[in-house]
């Protein structure tokens, strides 16, 4: 199980209280997706930003949901590999 | 007429333009700047439910793909959007970085009209909650954007994709009519004296009550800048 997580790199140089937001899911918990296939956009500092699938899978849970705001190293939700 | 510069017209074919761009898998460096013969109002992608629910008007109101605020398009603005492939430099500087960059050089830009401006080196701040427009772009100054003491007129957003970043920009070149922004999105008339507070344009900046030929001008320096930098 992986999580979701925007990465590290993005908030480079982003205050310590500035959070993102997570504009969208798009994919449903157990849908089976394709390595790199769109799982869930962001907005950082009026930036889209994507987070793909890792590889194929399907996400397990999600723990942010749409329109709410989230901070550095918070989990989004988890992302099961295909065996 | 023969712009000296890429220069499109409306906000229907720069959508078209920058999803265009955005769609390809190896986008080429490239730029376009855009003016608004019609205005229409231009939502950031988190504030899609602004459009729900809206009467029909003759200003139309469409959702960019970048975030950010409300955004009142019209002859009043020069837009820029930037494309940059994954694989450059530019498109691998941080968000905040790549937000200072631009701003740097639009700032540098107006330099050519005496304009003396300041490039946020963070989001402003404030205790007094009525001190911002949170919803309206211009209503508030987020990192790498260029007010003017204290009077913001570029904005900036931008997308980041795995194929390359886009970057887009909104200058100011003559007072918006915040009162149509506000009336179409139904929010108070006190937010568009407000705004009318909090921005100011590059005709008032540099002193002029007719600005034909300011628009053209400022495209033409940013379109040099951009090649000075990218070359």
């Amino acid at each position: 199980m992986t999580d979701l997580v925007l990465a590290e790199s993005v908030w480079e140089d982003v205050g310590p209280d500035v959070e993102a937001l997570l504009d969208g899911w798009h994919a449903n918990p157990g849908e089976l997706v394709e390595a790199g296939q769109l799982l869930v956009s962001v907005v950082l500092i009026k930036s889209t930003l994507e987070i793909r699938a890792p590889s194929t899978g399907s996400i397990s849970e999600i723990i942010v949901p749409t329109e709410a705001t989230f901070k550095r190293g918070q989990v989004l939700g988890r992302f099961v590999p295909s065996e | 007429m023969n712009e000296p510069f890429p220069l499109g017209l409306g906000y229907l074919q720069e959508h078209h333009w920058n999803e265009q761009c955005l769609a390809q898998s190896r986008p080429a460096l490239r730029w376009r700047l855009w003016n608004y013969p019609v205005p229409a109002v231009v939502l950031g992608c988190a504030q899609r439910t602004f459009a729900e629910h809206l009467p029909a008007s003759d200003i139309p109101v469409v959702v960019r793909g970048s975030g950010g605020g409300a955004v009142l398009v019209g002859p009043w603005l020069l837009g820029l959007s930037l494309i940059v492939p994954a694989s450059h430099q530019f498109a691998n500087l941080s968000i905040v970085e790549s937000y200072r960059s631009l701003g740097k050089l639009l700032s540098q830009c107006l330099l050519d009209f005496q304009v003396r401006a300041q490039v946020a080196t963070a989001k402003a701040q404030s205790n007094d909650p009525h001190d911002f427009v949170h919803w309206a772009c211009f209503g508030s100054v987020s990192v790498g954007e260029i007010s003017s003491q204290g009077k913001k007129f570029v904005g900036l957003a931008q997308q980041r994709r795995r194929n390359g970043v886009l970057f887009v920009a909104g200058i100011l070149c003559e007072p918006s009519p915040w009162h149509l922004l506000c009336r179409r999105l139904g929010q108070p008339m006190s937010d568009a004296e407000r705004l009318r507070n909090r921005t100011t344009c590059v005709q008032e900046l540099i002193g002029v009550t007719d600005s034909v030929g300011v628009l053209p001008r400022l495209g033409l320096a940013i379109d040099e800048s951009l090649h000075q930098m990218f070359s």
